[in-house]
């Protein structure tokens, strides 16, 4: 004996009444397979899976709950009382599985249908893992059909068509186990057990077409894989089902509701009906199908099925923005409104009465009369003594009153009733929308104040952000229609140069996509060979000559090349000088350039000694003043100069050009002390010397072309009669010739290098250092010259040779 | 003591400091007060090359803690330093105590060891420099280098003059690129030079170019 | 004040002039009026390789001061270092600097730590780093390869005052496969440069690594103040060969005795 409750007021009465005791309302409609065909599978998601709308783990489940529920599993305690909620959350996962009974419910060949759960799953297991966390893996599988065909509990309680008509409850399932448990407790669950057998099995349209109920499944089909709603899309785009313009409206349910009215009695005096199933589907019936006895129209609909203000602006947005066909959306609507309208459409009714019979509801929910007999001869033998027990036997009155007053949302009624809220209408009492279910709505405006709002090219079409603006779409919009490609063939006119030009265009594209490693230019051996060669040859032969060679006689330039020459006016100038008169030498070249500067100076210093001038010794390098003693010790030890006595060392003189300068201005202060801590200036030829310029003469000796210049640019130019010569290396040469040819002159001589050191002890003809060094310097620059040309004609070649092949190699690709 | 210089005031000096060194070197007037300003900076040029050798020693005394390949060096860098310094001061010393110069040891470590590693360092430069002459044309083979190659062979050639085997031709040659071609691309370059150094001084004066930091 | 003097006071006037004319003319500096300058365009190159590969530049700055004419050499490596660091301030490694003068090692780090701080590298360990390397040319010079020697130095910048030595450092990167960008105000110094490093820097480019490198509009006036005054010289030249070919030098004679 089960009560059946009025879908009006929500209060159980026994069977046998046709009319509700308490509000007088008809309790026709009654049975599930009836309430299955009125309400597409989705509405019956729509309700059965309120709770996943996140289903992302327990947590947030807990979340969702917390969110939606101003108390804790307000929401639970609705659909299950306290009473039951204990036995629901006494149900583990673990017991779905080993439920033995459950394992034999269901035969496998019905379980072979059972793809039709897939399209509710993600595919990608990423996403699925995000459904069900792992902890529910349990639960999940046992909901999957690989995993039916096994040893799952669920996979035997459900045939292939029930499951593929648990779109909706799966989620709910497998949610979490939590909510599983609430959902079905253990007793209860043993009723299903005992009861399910006797559901009609074989009646449910194994046929069935998703793209019937694809067309606009609202929020529920937003949860869904977008995948499997694309195809969805696909299919109704290949087969139009639901289109009411061509007549195939989806009112097949009513033929359906009249056939159903007639075996009505049956269905309640069979006594195999499970109660539970009466219950959990009056309680859709209570929503959907009750309604559908009378006379329902829009404007009895209930609150919570009704469009609010609210909802009639996210539907008109949503039209707006193409969230769906409106077309279709919109005469649905009036279909399920008006049910003049619909029978108007009697072309219209037959269609979509053929589409939903190729719809597959679950056999627990799907309460076909025709089938009732028969499936109650399948009760397998394990679950025969579960029989008689009622699952989800809710009496409370509020239980209903809750589910179906005023807990559901408007925006779920929204999307719920857009195809099946025809049967609904004006028997269900009409109920404020709670506050906290406003709360949760889509909000169709972005809050976003990022500015990302402005961004409403693109809306959320799937889940709990449906309808929301600028939400990242976590997969493509559009999925390649392969399908749709290989009907539909390009009619394109390819000529051969066309082909060329696909052909060279792929293989520039795959050429791009190679990884092409970064060519490091690898160091040339043969330069490294190259480099060795020339060290080692020049070694050999300069070392060779100094070592083995000798002299070579050379002759003086004639004279008319030695008046014109710096090296001639500086040794008649030095020759001028006589005994005691103050000469400053500055030594400013590097260490390095020793052995080139005392070859070159070597004669001059010699010249300056002879005619016994008083040297004095001042460098801008750090180095300079060792350089000046070692200089002399070296080069000059005949003369055996002493300092203080003969020439003094006034040590470094810091600051360049600046100190240079600050030099020629006051010697005396700017360097007081000489090079080893005594008084400069207390020297007798140094006593009258107050600035540079009473110096007799001022040598400089540099291998750097800059301070070559330093000295005559800024000490030059302030010398009246005092007579600025150099000796410098042969580099510096070119650069110091101007001002020596310049007129009038800022530079009186110089020597440069080892050929004008040569010249230099012709003119004095006292053979020195540049007379010992000529044949070993001569033979370097031969060796050289012949190395460089040697190698750069080698070089050149290789370069030749280099270029033609990359150019023939550029030819050739 | 940490002193810092905001910005304003750095900038403030060293503008002023330059301006006035600039014009002292066009105005006999104020030749004094650039002569002090020169004076101070040579002095602070030397406490520079000591601020220098400090970095220098607290460099390589980091690279020889690490895992530093070249450590080894720096263990090497550090010892020559110091043992210099040492020496530097020892002499300094015996000079002062006995009223004359003494500088043997700085004079050795210069002669036998500073002298001829720079020197050598100078010999393998000649090796470098010709394998750089040699390899030009690998590097680039346009017009210039190849003018280059062919004035390089030209130059060293009017060098050698060795009576029985000189050229005489070739001394006229070179005589003629060092004073002519070589001159002339040489002005061309100092002057260019000498343009980029005065507009490198006007921004340093005028505060657009701060080296001394911000 | 003398002939030189007066000159001199000219001629930076001018330029002073002519400068802050440039410069406020070219509201909007387009740097493709300039005309291009390969080493410079090399250096805006590695810059972006040493921050795709995770490597570092290595600037050598020579050894110059700042107290005689290679300070404009000195000051321009300084300046060039200054739009490196910023420009590469993205690099996991900063660059690395060496100098072989006190002063220039000084200012560097002060550079370094100025730029640094304006730019907001917060991680102290990403400042680049400026050693003086050696007080003499070849002790920097030898001082100098290990760094070119490194394998994370990607490039190698060396612009300021070098000698002959820098031909070391050239050949040092050659033999690593790094690029060289190398530039000097030394003549003889630049004819090794030209032999020897892939980009070099000849006379007065040197002097432009501010312009080319972003550094400012004031960079650009100086470059079009230096062309004015480019072309004032050659006019001048080609006049006194015109005056000394008609015979008419005495009055220059005579301004030059008294100039120089």
């Amino acid at each position: 004996m089960t009560d059946i409750l009025c879908p009006t007021c929500g209060r159980s009465n026994s069977d046998d009444q046709e009319s509700c005791e308490f509000c007088g309302s008809p309790l026709g409609f009654d049975d599930f397979s009836l309430r299955n065909d009125l309400l597409p599978p989705e509405e019956l998601d729509a309700l059965g899976s309120l709770p996943p709308v996140e289903p992302d783990d327990s947590s947030r489940l807990d979340d969702f709950f917390q969110s939606i529920e101003p108390e804790a599993s307000s929401l639970r305690n609705d659909f299950f009382p306290p009473d039951e909620n204990d036995d629901h959350d006494s149900l583990e996962p673990s017991e779905l599985h080993d439920s033995s009974p459950l394992k034999d419910f269901s035969s496998s060949e019905e379980i072979g249908d059972q793809d039709s759960i897939q399209p509710t799953e993600p595919e990608a297991s990423s996403l699925r893992n995000d459904f069900f966390p792992p902890d529910e893996d349990d639960v999940r599988d046992s909901l999957e059909p690989s995993e039916l065909h096994d040893s799952s509990p669920l996979k035997d309680f459900s045939s292939s068509e029930e499951i593929g008509d648990q779109d909706s409850i799966q989620p709910t399932e497998s949610d979490d186990p939590s909510l599983l448990n609430d959902f079905f407790s253990s007793e209860e669950i043993d009723n299903q057990i005992s009861i399910q057998p006797t559901e009609p099995l074989d009646d449910a349209e194994p046929d069935l077409e998703p793209a019937s109920f694809s067309e606009d499944s609202g929020w529920l089909d937003m949860l869904q894989d977008p995948d499997s709603t694309a195809d969805e899309d696909r299919e109704s785009e290949v087969v139009p089902v639901s289109p009411p313009l061509e007549g195939k409206s989806g009112t097949d349910w009513l033929e359906k509701i009249k056939r159903l009215n007639k075996s009505r009695d049956e269905v309640d005096d069979d006594s195999s009906f499970p109660d539970w199933l009466s219950v959990t589907g009056k309680t859709e019936v209570g929503q959907k199908a009750k309604p559908e006895e009378s006379d329902a129209t829009a404007d009895e609909l209930p609150d919570w099925l009704q469009m609010d203000g609210d909802d009639e602006k996210l539907n008109e947005f949503l039209q707006k923005k193409d969230l769906y066909d409106s077309d279709i959306k919109l005469e649905d609507s009036e279909e399920t409104i008006s049910e003049e309208k619909i029978e108007e459409k009697e072309t219209t009714q037959i269609s979509i009465e053929e589409s939903v019979e190729h719809k597959k509801f679950p056999s627990w929910a799907a309460d076909d009369v025709s089938t009732s007999a028969k499936d109650a001869q399948d009760i397998p033998e394990e679950l025969r003594f579960l029989a008689g027990v009622d699952p989800f036997q809710i009496e409370e009155e509020e239980f209903y009153d809750d589910l179906f007053s005023e807990e559901l949302p408007s925006w779920l009624t929204t999307a719920s009733g857009e195809e099946g809220t025809l049967v609904i209408e004006d028997e269900i009492s009409p109920g404020d929308l709670p506050g906290w279910v406003e709360a949760m709505r889509p909000v169709v405006e972005s809050m976003d104040s990022t500015g990302l709002s402005e961004d409403e090219d693109y809306i959320e079409n799937y889940g709990p952000l449906a309808g929301i603006p600028s939400v990242l779409p976590a997969e493509a919009e559009f999925a390649p229609d392969t399908e749709h490609a290989a009907r539909k063939p390009l009619d394109l006119t390819a000529t051969k140069s066309h082909q060329e030009y696909v052909n060279l265009l792929r293989k520039l594209i795959g050429e791009e996509k190679k990884v092409k490693p970064i060519k490091k230019a690898a160091p040339v051996q043969t330069q490294r060979i190259l480099r060795w060669l020339i060290a080692i040859i020049l070694i050999i032969t300069i070392g060779g000559t100094i070592i083995f060679g000798g002299t070579v006689d050379t002759q003086l330039p004639p004279e008319g090349q030695i008046n014109n020459s710096g090296y001639g006016a500086l040794y008649n100038q030095i020759d001028e000088l006589y005994d005691g008169q103050p000469v400053l030498i500055a030594f400013d070249y590097q260490p390095a350039a020793t052995a080139e500067m005392h070859i070159a100076a070597a004669a001059v210093v010699d010249h300056l000694m002879e005619q016994g001038t008083y040297l004095s010794f001042v460098s801008t390098q750090p180095t300079g003043p060792v350089l000046a003693e070692f200089f002399l010790t070296s080069t000059q030890e005949k003369h055996a100069y002493k300092h203080n006595q003969q020439y003094i060392n006034l040590g470094y003189l810091p600051g360049e050009s600046a100190g240079l300068v600050s030099f020629m201005i006051a010697p005396k202060k700017i360097i007081p002390l000489a090079f080893d801590g005594s008084n400069a200036w207390e020297s007798p030829p140094l006593t009258k010397v107050d600035s540079i310029g009473d110096f007799a003469m001022i040598l400089v000796i540099t291998d750097d072309p800059n301070t070559a210049k330093i000295w005559i640019e800024q000490v030059g130019t302030h010398l009246e009669n005092t007579p600025l010569n150099m000796v410098v290396s042969a580099q510096v040469e070119p650069l110091i010739q101007p001002y020596f040819r310049a007129s009038p002159q800022l530079l009186s001589g110089y020597v440069s290098g080892v050929i004008h050191g040569l010249n230099y002890e012709h003119l004095r003809e006292q053979p020195n250092l540049a007379n010992a060094a000529w044949l070993p310097f001569n033979i370097g620059i031969f060796i050289t010259v012949g190395t460089i040309f040697i190698g750069g004609l080698a070089n050149g070649v290789f370069s030749l040779f280099s270029r033609h092949r990359a150019g023939l190699i550029g030819e050739i690709k | 003591m940490n002193i810092k210089l905001r910005a304003p005031v750095s900038a403030a000096i060293a503008i002023g400091v330059g301006v006035v060194v600039l014009a002292g070197y066009f105005i006999p007037s104020i030749t004094n007060i650039r002569f002090a300003l020169l004076r101070t900076g040579l002095v602070l040029a030397a406490v520079a090359l000591l601020v220098g050798i400090i970095n220098l020693l607290s460099v390589h005394f980091k690279k020889m803690g690490s895992d530093n390949e070249n450590s080894g060096y720096s263990l090497i860098l550090v010892i020559a330093l110091l043992l210099t310094l040492v020496v530097g001061i020892i002499d300094m010393v015996q000079s002062y105590m006995l009223g004359q110069p003494n500088f043997q040891m700085t004079n050795w470590i210069f002669t036998y060891i500073q002298l001829p590693i720079e020197t050598s360092l100078l010999a393998v430069i000649a090796v470098s420099l010709t394998y750089a002459a040699a390899s030009i044309l690998r590097k680039r083979m346009d017009l210039f280098s190849i003018t280059f190659f062919f004035v390089i062979l030209l130059v060293l050639l009017g060098s050698f003059s060795i009576p029985s085997a000189t050229l005489p031709f070739l001394h006229v040659i070179r005589d003629w690129i060092v004073r002519v071609p070589a001159l002339g691309g040489a002005r061309g370059l100092l002057i260019g030079i000498a343009l980029g150094t005065i507009t490198t001084g006007i921004r340093i004066l005028m505060g657009t170019d701060r080296p001394y930091g911000d | 004040m003398s002939a030189t003097g007066f000159t001199g006071i000219v001629v930076i006037v001018l330029f002073l002039g002519l400068m802050i004319f440039f410069s406020i003319i070219n509201q909007e500096p387009k740097q493709k009026n300039i005309r291009p300058i390969p080493a410079y365009d090399k250096i805006n190159q590695e810059i972006n390789v040493s921050v795709e590969d995770g490597t570092q530049l290595h600037i050598s700055l020579g050894r110059g001061g700042i107290t005689g004419p290679e300070s404009a050499a000195a000051l321009a490596g300084l300046s060039i270092l200054k739009q490196v660091i910023e420009k590469s301030s993205v690099c996991d490694y900063p660059p690395v600097v060496s100098t072989g003068n006190a002063v220039i090692s000084i200012l560097a780090q002060d550079t370094i730590q100025g730029t640094s701080k304006a730019i907001s590298v917060a991680d102290k360990g990403k400042n680049p780093s400026g050693e003086l390397v050696g007080v003499t040319p070849f002790s920097y010079a030898a001082g100098t390869l290990t760094t070119i020697r490194d394998k994370n130095v990607s490039a190698n910048i060396h612009t300021g005052w070098f000698g002959s030595e820098i031909t070391w450092l050239t050949t040092a990167g050659e033999r690593q496969s790094t690029p060289t960008i190398a530039g000097t105000a030394q003549l003889p110094a630049q004819a090794v440069i030209y032999a020897s490093a892939s980009d070099p820097l000849i006379g007065e480019e040197l002097y432009a690594g501010g312009a080319y490198l972003g550094a400012g509009k004031i960079h650009l006036a100086s470059i079009s103040a230096q062309d004015i005054f480019r072309w004032i010289i050659i006019f001048i030249i080609l006049g006194s060969v015109l005056l000394k070919f008609l015979g008419i030098d005495t009055f220059f004679e005579y301004i030059l005795a008294g100039s120089m």
